[in-house]
């Protein structure tokens, strides 16, 4: 066979050959990838779009080391979004801002050979030494159709590794085949790239290559003739959906848990070795209560990645998406951002993290800009202290009780407004360039292999750590110094007639003269029309760093006995300055207006930093945090003249 | 593939190439076409064209299988495309084709391409080997060399594969037959063999 | 854009004669089980979306069968090239295929 002509791969300046991986998704790339590479894959973003980078580092058998790069998933290289854009940019050496590798390894379904023949007819146009790793021969085989790899390779003009996932021995021959990439034949002639002769070609090549298509999958097929039934399908997707999230209740609630209450401890620790007061607060509350708000997050993202990582690997996923498609198209996303949007009814970071399977960045953005308003599992005990307030608990309509109705209606008002932002986006992100079609292949059912659901999990949680984990850091140290400076001597306290030994009274005092207070103040023009005071202001303030704390802060204004259910006391706070003095401050109006400010605003800083590393700029989530907090006040305002009319 | 075709739908070929020679390449064309065997004298449309041209410079026939080569000068990479094309045309009229006999030659080469494909990849996977030692219009001899010496499928299976993978590109053939080896002998006549003792 | 998307992107789809697309019906037209063979796509379709179908296996001389319908009839999945892809009916009408 002719040998290729582009000089074999040349050691780069780093000593170390550079392969790619090219393939359409679902051809078993990354599984290869991970095989390779193992947990050792570095990630980043490509220059200047949000499409992520994997690249990682396999050791060959002449003993030297080999960088390998997953390229995104691609079924051509006549591009219809920014990762094929990229894989396209990629395989062109002219394109200076990504390096081009020196070696590509194809992998192509022999499933579905008939088609992935004609992506090679495009890499092959590269001119960069190609072979080809044909994967899924296994269930080509078990679905009764056969191809001969070494008549394929004659035909190709390239050398072709067949691989299985979970055979090492294979991956032996293809390790093997690298480190002789300098002898690898490359086609005479390229084959051609006009529709009718490359489909000319590829039925030459398939001839020679004795190759019959696999029949169908029966045992893809008797699944999905249950889980693709219109009314039985539905059901147990609801269901396992329903299994999905409340796992994630179930399970990570209580790990979190552990998560603070080692932190607390540790806290508490801090606080009783270190003697002077403001620096054993600081470390307490400000250093290590930061890396714990950062920590709690992990159980959650590793769980619901496992979750994602399982449903992916499945192929159940797209099942998923199949089902809701149409329902998500009428908010101008597609089936796969379900998954995304459920994710985000625990917590935003995870399905904001979630959006990277949207092959399109419009979507993602959309997406992501939805999470923040799907009613989140922090938003859910400042509801509970608010709708305890509003409404008494045994008030009911006939057999429903009121306050049930309530939080089901704020579920409601979230995933509607998570859905309208979302096409709002689209709409206004959506004007220029092509209307991406919606196409989704839908793989058989397969076992998820494990190194893949840890490599996803792993991959999640590096990153979360990476880069977000400085934004809460720094929003935590800041709020502390907002919340506990200016620094109050205990003369001046008792000067002020308070209590020393009442903690209560002297967290009460502080945070009535932080700096937050003064902030608190000056803000209150803005929030008084929604019946805020400048209390409630400092509370508000205080949720940037996680909403949750909402009713801690609150409970320690109000200088109440149990900071963690202050109702009572909330209960008895009265206005102390302006018209309404001496009356009472959460009025029904203000309440509801609280609740609707909560279930718009985005405030959670953590959110805000994971928009900003899965969008790659600060653009989106600064519009996000200023259009919601727009949308928030405003329907704040509405709900409590609304409900001031009506009660 | 379905077989519904509009008319000006090109017909499947593809270029695989030739041990030790760089002007040519073998190309696999469909085996239904009725092509005449030998060398090309005449073709008709753009590939006639490429000869009369002197881009191509030879071209050998068989069933599914065509053998062109260059003219000095040329490359592949860039007349590729274009003789693919002139092929795909000129094999809708296999009638209009003119070819000398040569015959001798074209089974050999038809014989070493069943060899270097499956066939010869199954008997090398036993380790054993198939060594063309003659060739004539009609006939091939050949001797079993390697394992295959001394396994006793070799003569029925391989001998009835041989002939027909190749038959299936030249129909010509009569029958493959196998040289008169030492082995043979050996099974005629029980000769005593010398051997050392210890 | 790099060469070899420029090379890709003049691809060119031929959609059928006229008289053939006044016959035929599309994809969005076939019944659960049946298979019909891909003409081509209308002269209405994007280029760049016929050529992303044409890349993900809806090939002219090839047969699609329509495997399922989601449970509000969009969208609908396909069984072609040895793969099953799922496409919106608003894609699927501009599949032609033979009566």
């Amino acid at each position: 066979m002719s040998h290729n002509h582009h000089g074999g791969a040349t050691a780069t300046a780093t000593g170390l050959r550079r392969f790619a991986l090219v393939g359409s998704p679902n051809s078993g790339k990354t599984t290869l990838f991970n095989a390779l590479t193992g947990l050792r894959a570095k990630t980043g973003n490509y220059p200047g779009v949000t499409v992520s980078r994997y690249e990682g580092v396999t050791k060959l058998p002449d003993g030297d080391k080999a960088a390998v790069e997953d390229l995104p998933g691609a079924y051509s290289l006549d591009p219809i979004s920014p990762d094929e854009d990229i894989v396209a940019q990629v395989l062109d050496r002219d394109h200076h801002h990504v390096p081009t590798p020196d070696a590509l390894l194809v992998t192509l379904d022999a499933t579905s050979l008939q088609r992935s023949l004609g992506f090679l007819a495009h890499v092959l146009q590269a001119g960069l030494p190609v072979c080809v790793v044909l994967t899924f021969a296994d269930e080509h085989a078990r679905r009764r159709g056969s191809v001969d790899a070494q008549a394929l390779e004659r035909a190709l003009g390239v050398t072709v590794v067949t691989v299985t996932a979970g055979r090492p021995d294979e991956l032996a021959v293809l390790r093997d085949a690298m480190t002789r990439v300098g002898e690898w034949p490359a086609p005479v002639v390229p084959p051609p790239t006009d529709p009718e002769q490359v489909t000319a070609w590829i039925r030459s090549v398939l001839q020679r290559a004795e190759y019959t298509a696999a029949g169908t999958d029966t045992r893809t097929n008797r699944a999905d003739a249950v889980l693709l039934h219109p009314v039985w399908g539905t059901l147990i997707f609801f269901v396992t959906m329903f299994v999905f999230f409340q796992t994630v209740f179930t399970v990570a609630a209580p790990l979190q848990g552990w998560v603070e209450e080692g932190f607390a401890w540790l806290g508490e620790l801090a606080r009783e070795s270190i003697p002077i007061g403001w620096l054993s607060s600081f470390v307490a509350d400000a250093l290590i209560g930061g890396v714990g708000g950062v920590l709690v997050f992990i159980p959650q993202i590793a769980l619901l990645f496992i979750l994602i990582a399982l449903l992916e690997g499945s192929g159940y996923m797209s099942r998923a998406a199949f089902l809701m498609d149409r329902v998500m198209a009428s908010a101008g996303l597609e089936g796969r951002a379900f998954v995304a949007l459920l994710s985000s009814v625990a917590c935003a970071i995870p399905g904001i993290m979630a959006t990277r399977s949207l092959p399109s960045a419009k979507d993602r953005i959309a997406t992501m800009m939805g999470a923040p308003l799907m009613t989140c599992a922090a938003r859910l005990p400042v509801y509970v202290l608010l709708i305890g307030m509003l409404v008494p608990a045994d008030l009911r309509w006939g057999p429903i009780g009121l306050q049930g109705t309530i939080m089901f209606g704020l579920y409601l008002l979230g995933a509607v407004a998570a859905m309208t932002a979302a096409w709002v986006t689209k709409r206004l992100t959506g004007r220029r360039g092509v209307r991406m079609p919606f196409y989704m292949e839908m793989p058989s059912y397969r076992m998820p292999r494990l190194r893949s659901v840890v490599t996803s999990v792993w991959d999640a949680c590096k990153a979360f750590l990476r880069k977000v984990s400085t934004i809460i850091l720094l929003t935590t140290v800041v709020l502390w110094v907002a919340l506990n400076l200016p620094l109050q001597s205990t003369t001046s306290m008792e000067a002020a007639g308070v209590d020393t030994s009442d903690d209560a009274a002297v967290s009460s005092y502080v945070l009535e003269h932080s700096y937050a207070a003064s902030a608190g103040k000056a803000v209150e023009p803005v929030f008084e029309p929604l019946g805020f005071d400048w209390r409630v202001n400092i509370a508000v303030i205080s949720t940037f760093a996680a909403r949750e704390v909402f009713v801690a802060t609150l409970g320690q204004i109000a200088a109440a006995s149990d900071p963690e259910d202050p109702a009572g006391a909330l209960e008895q706070m009265t206005v102390d300055h302006g018209p309404n003095a001496g009356q009472p401050l959460f009025t029904p109006g203000t309440i509801a207006a609280l609740m609707i400010f909560f279930a718009f605003a985005l405030q959670c800083m953590s959110t805000i930093g994971t928009m900003r590393r899965e969008t790659g700029t600060w653009k989106w989530p600064v519009i996000a945090w200023t259009s919601y907090f727009a949308a928030a006040w405003v329907f704040a305002f509405l709900t409590k003249n609304l409900v001031e009319l009506f009660l | 593939m379905n077989t519904i075709r509009v008319a000006s739908s090109p017909l499947p070929v593809h270029p695989e190439p030739v041990a030790a020679d760089g002007r040519a390449l073998l190309w696999h064309v469909p085996v239904a076409v009725p092509l005449p065997v030998g060398r090309v004298a005449a073709a008709p449309g753009a590939l006639g064209e490429l000869f009369a041209d002197a881009t191509l410079s030879d071209g050998l026939v068989a069933r599914g299988l065509v053998w062109l080569w260059l003219s000095d000068g040329r490359s592949w990479r860039a007349e590729g495309a274009q003789v693919r094309e002139a092929l795909q045309a000129a094999l809708v009229e296999p009638q209009r084709w003119g070819v000398v006999p040569a015959g001798a030659e074209v089974l050999s080469r038809v014989t070493d391409y069943v060899l270097a494909g499956t066939l010869g990849a199954y008997i090398a996977s036993h380790g054993g080997r198939i060594e063309v030692s003659g060739v004539t219009d009609e006939v091939v001899e050949f001797a079993f060399e390697g394992a295959c010496a001394q396994c006793p499928a070799a003569d029925d299976t391989l001998h009835s594969r041989l002939e027909s993978a190749v038959r299936e590109h030249y129909p010509a053939l009569t029958g493959v037959v196998e040289r008169p080896s030492p082995r043979a002998l050996r099974r005629l006549l029980p000769w005593p063999t010398l051997r050392r003792a210890g | 854009m790099t060469a070899i998307t420029e090379q890709l992107c003049a691809r060119c789809l031929a959609s059928p004669p006229p008289e053939a697309c006044d016959k035929a019906c599309s994809l969005a037209d076939l019944r659960r089980g049946i298979r019909g063979t891909i003409l081509g796509f209308t002269a209405e379709l994007d280029p760049h979306i016929a050529r992303r179908l044409f890349d993900l296996g809806f090939v002219p001389g090839a047969d699609a069968e329509l495997l399922r319908k989601a449970p509000l009839r969009d969208p609908l999945m396909f069984r072609v090239a040895g793969t099953e892809i799922v496409l919106r009916r608003h894609e699927a009408r501009h599949v032609l295929i033979a009566a």
